[in-house]
Formats: structure tokens, C-alpha cells, sequence
């Protein structure tokens, strides 16, 4: 399922400040996948720490935002200034299909006019981050029957021998 | 608005408070193999197979008149189905639907699209069997074929159409969650809701066996802290009692057991003391009473 969340920054934050809710949001999502370590999105998304709150400034995350895509996980994240800041109804809760998050996670950040070849620049030895297109959903999790069953057919064949 | 209004209760299985509820209704048998069948083949059939061959929408609704034990089974049917599970776990989320509702311009909507859509997904990523219970479902789901906008607010139904967009969308996206609906008015639910259960059961008053067998267990129940209740149990005239009591729901029938101790002093200080004379008198007072409920509410509706 795609999905989009807002950020508010400037008046109601500044973009340093906006950067790091949207980092956190980012964190607070994929780490609650057992394959995703705590403390190694913040460690991903470092080349980013002066490009990110210049990417908010500049606007460049209005329209387009970023786009995190692993299995089963699409979601959009814009950054709102000016009046779209005052009205957006920020949800920062950790965002659906982070749990199942796969250490192959990529954050997809948008084209960014002046600062485009930074940003190359700075994702260029990252797998993780990427100014690739962004795929338009999800990919799909790996349909294993067998392995994905949740019911026990033994246990359920044992509901016809009660009483 | 903060999740823990519109969640009135979040627990993992096996939990030992919900232990005794499945047991503790007492219904055709039927009925409750049907509802744990329903849930243990949803999860086998849509974790394998997409929504398109399979239509489940992994949706159970209950329905009958109240104090039948719908809301006491859908609370115990995560206890049922931890055990049939590969990680013998399943969890429990009960919705608030009083808390979902507001007066407030586009709020219901709101509420309810955050709560379907954001919340129970995020409480379920771990993709434990989970099952959601939506009691009183009447107040989410406006029939909109029967509502006039000007008594229900435009806004009522845009939450209909939130309620059975994420349905929709969870069906395919969660194939470990099952929602429950309960009600006691069909006639209220919106149809396109209704179309989207994938099984339907009806919980009816009990007939005179069934009201014999939770007669028998509420005094055996009471038994643990009054011994002589249990013998009083075992005897034969207590289904003259059943007889006396039969069209009653399941809950009226267990507070026959307290209306009969109140019927005299001696019983209120020794509930041990009960006997069948206590619960035929207390049986023809529950009649009376309900008889005169019904005329009244005849009168008060311009029917009889």
C-alpha cells in the first residue's frame, strides 16, 4: 500500500529541525524490523545531514518528496512549508509495513536542481539511498505458500477429535 | 486524536483472562464452530491466495438480539485461534466506536480512516493473527440507503465509505487481521458492509435446553463460594425453571440466579440458601417485568 505522510517545516519548524523529525519518522519506521539494526538508518542517512535541511529550505521535498520502497513498504515523504505547514496534520507514529522492513531497504530522494550533483555526490557509495526514479510501489513480498501459512493444519485437524 | 480513545483494548493470546469466555456462552455448538472455522480459513486461504480468488474480505459478523453472547465470543475467538496458529499466538484489538464518532466536520471520517488505515495496521506489522472487534458496528456503518442527510450528518456517511475503503484495502494488504462486527439492528448496517462478510451468523435467544445449561453453569459457577448452589444445580425441577424462562436471552437468564437470591433476605445473607421455589418466583417476576417493559414500549412507539 502506498502511503504518503506530511512534515511540517518552516514557520512551524526549521529545516534542520524538519530534517530530523523526518529522519526520526524514517528510523522509528524500519527499526522496528528485526532485520534493520537500531542506530543504522541514522548511519545511512549521514551523508545527507547538511544536504537534507537544504533540500527542506529549497522546497525540493514539496511536491515530490522522498520515497522509502522495501517489501511491502512504499511511502512518500513530503516536507510543507510556508501556509501548507500551519495546516498539515502531521502523523510522526512509525508507518505501517516497517516490521517486516528487509536490510534492502532504499530511500529515493527527488531531483533537486542546483543540488542535484551534491546530492549524487553524497548517496554515491550509499545502498541505501538512490536519486534513481522511485519505483511506483511496493515490490511484492515473496508469495512462499508453505512458509507463509499462518494456520497449523495439525493443530486444526485436532478441533475434530474434541469432544 | 490519540489511539487509545478509539482502542478500548489491546492484548496477545494466550491471555488467561480470556480463557473462560468462549466456554462461558452457552449457544448451539454450531455457531461457534462456524466463527472459529471462518477465522482459521480465512488466514489459511488469504495468506496464500490473492483477494481476487479468494473474495475473502477476512470480515465475521455476528448478529441477534442482545445479551446472546455475540461481543463475549468475538472476545474469546483470539484465545481459539492462538493454538491453531504456527507461532500459537494470536492478538486481540477491540475498537472504541463511541470514540471514532464526533460531530466535528469530516472528524468521523478522519478518526476512522486513521484508525483502520494507520493504527491497527501498525499494531499488527509483525503479522501476528490478529482479530479486531467492531461491537455495535451499527455506529460505524450507517445504512446509507436508509439515512436521510438531514438527520445524519453528510459526515456520518463519509465514515461508511472510510469503513469499508480500508476493509477493502486491509483485505489483500493484512491477511492475518480479521475484523468481527457484532449488532443487534441489521436493518441500520449499510448494505455494501453487509455484502463484504465473508460469513454471517446469527446468535439467537437460547431454546429451553440452552437456557437449562446456563442456568446450571452460573450456579455452578457460584458453587466455588457457596457449595450448596451446586446441588441446587444437579436438580431435575431446574428445568421447570429453563421452561419458565424460555424466549429469554442468555444475560437474563444468568441474572435470574441474582433476582431469585434478592427475592428474600435469608438469600441475600446466605446465597446458599437458594432453592427452585426462589428461582420459579424470581422467573414469573422477570416475565411481569418484561411484559410491562414491552407495553410500555408499545405505547411510547405507537405499536403493540
Amino acid at each position: 500500500m502506498e502511503r504518503t505522510r506530511f512534515i511540517a517545516a518552516a514557520p512551524v519548524r526549521s529545516a534542520s529541525e524538519a530534517w530530523r523529525v523526518v529522519s526520526a519518522l524514517l528510523a522509528g519506521t524500519l527499526e522496528r524490523s528485526s532485520s534493520v539494526p537500531n542506530g543504522s538508518v541514522g548511519k545511512e542517512l549521514a551523508p545527507l545531514r547538511g544536504l537534507g535541511p537544504a533540500l527542506i529550505a529549497g522546497g525540493h521535498l514539496e511536491s515530490n518528496g522522498l520515497v522509502l520502497v522495501d517489501t511491502g513498504l512504499h511511502l512518500t515523504v513530503r516536507v510543507l512549508t510556508a501556509d501548507a505547514a500551519l495546516d498539515v496534520e502531521e502523523n510522526l507514529n512509525p508507518v505501517p509495513g516497517g516490521a517486516s522492513a528487509t536490510d534492502a531497504w532504499t530511500l529515493y530522494l527527488p531531483s533537486s536542481g542546483a543540488l542535484d550533483s551534491a546530492v549524487k555526490t553524497a548517496v554515491k557509495n550509499s545502498t541505501h539511498l538512490s536519486t534513481d526514479a522511485p519505483p511506483a510501489s511496493a515490490p511484492a513480498e515473496k508469495s512462499d505458500g508453505a512458509n507463509r501459512s499462518l494456520i497449523d493444519l495439525n493443530a486444526l485437524r485436532s478441533l475434530g477429535n474434541k469432544p | 486524536m490519540d489511539a487509545s480513545e478509539m482502542i478500548k483494548t489491546a492484548c496477545d493470546m494466550p491471555d488467561a483472562r480470556y480463557a473462560n469466555l468462549w466456554d462461558s456462552i452457552v449457544v448451539e455448538p454450531s455457531i461457534k464452530d462456524r466463527l472459529l472455522r471462518s477465522a482459521a480459513l480465512s488466514l489459511r486461504l488469504r495468506a496464500e491466495l490473492p483477494f481476487e480468488a479468494t473474495a475473502l474480505h477476512g470480515l465475521a459478523f455476528l448478529y441477534g438480539p442482545p445479551g446472546t453472547g455475540k461481543t463475549t465470543l468475538a472476545r474469546g475467538l483470539a484465545y481459539q485461534l492462538a493454538p491453531l496458529t504456527t507461532r500459537r499466538k494470536a492478538r486481540f484489538i477491540e475498537i472504541n466506536p463511541h470514540g471514532l464518532m464526533s460531530a466535528e466536520h469530516g472528524q468521523s471520517q478522519r478518526r476512522v480512516t486513521e484508525l483502520l488505515t494507520e493504527h491497527i495496521p501498525s499494531m499488527v506489522d509483525d503479522h501476528t493473527p490478529t482479530v479486531v472487534l467492531l461491537d455495535e458496528v451499527e455506529s460505524m456503518v450507517v445504512a446509507r440507503s436508509q439515512a436521510s442527510l438531514s438527520a445524519n450528518p453528510a459526515d456520518v456517511h463519509r465514515a461508511t465509505d472510510a469503513v469499508l475503503t480500508a476493509i477493502d484495502s486491509n483485505a489483500s494488504a493484512l491477511p492475518h487481521l480479521i475484523f468481527v462486527a457484532t449488532s443487534n439492528f441489521t436493518g441500520a448496517i449499510d448494505e455494501a458492509f453487509l455484502s463484504r462478510a465473508d460469513v454471517a451468523i446469527h446468535v439467537p435467544t437460547p431454546d429451553v435446553p440452552g437456557v437449562l445449561a446456563i442456568l446450571k453453569a452460573t450456579l455452578e459457577a457460584m458453587s466455588t463460594a457457596f457449595p450448596p448452589l451446586g446441588q441446587l444445580a444437579r436438580r431435575p425441577q431446574l428445568e421447570q425453571v429453563a421452561k419458565a424462562l424460555a424466549g429469554m436471552d442468555g444475560r437474563r437468564v444468568r441474572k435470574t440466579v441474582s433476582e431469585a437470591m434478592l427475592g428474600r433476605l435469608e438469600t441475600v445473607i446466605q446465597p446458599g440458601d437458594l432453592t427452585i421455589e426462589d428461582l420459579m418466583s424470581a422467573a414469573a417476576r422477570i416475565q411481569t417485568s418484561d411484559q410491562l417493559v414491552q407495553t410500555m414500549s408499545g405505547g411510547r412507539n405507537g405499536t403493540n
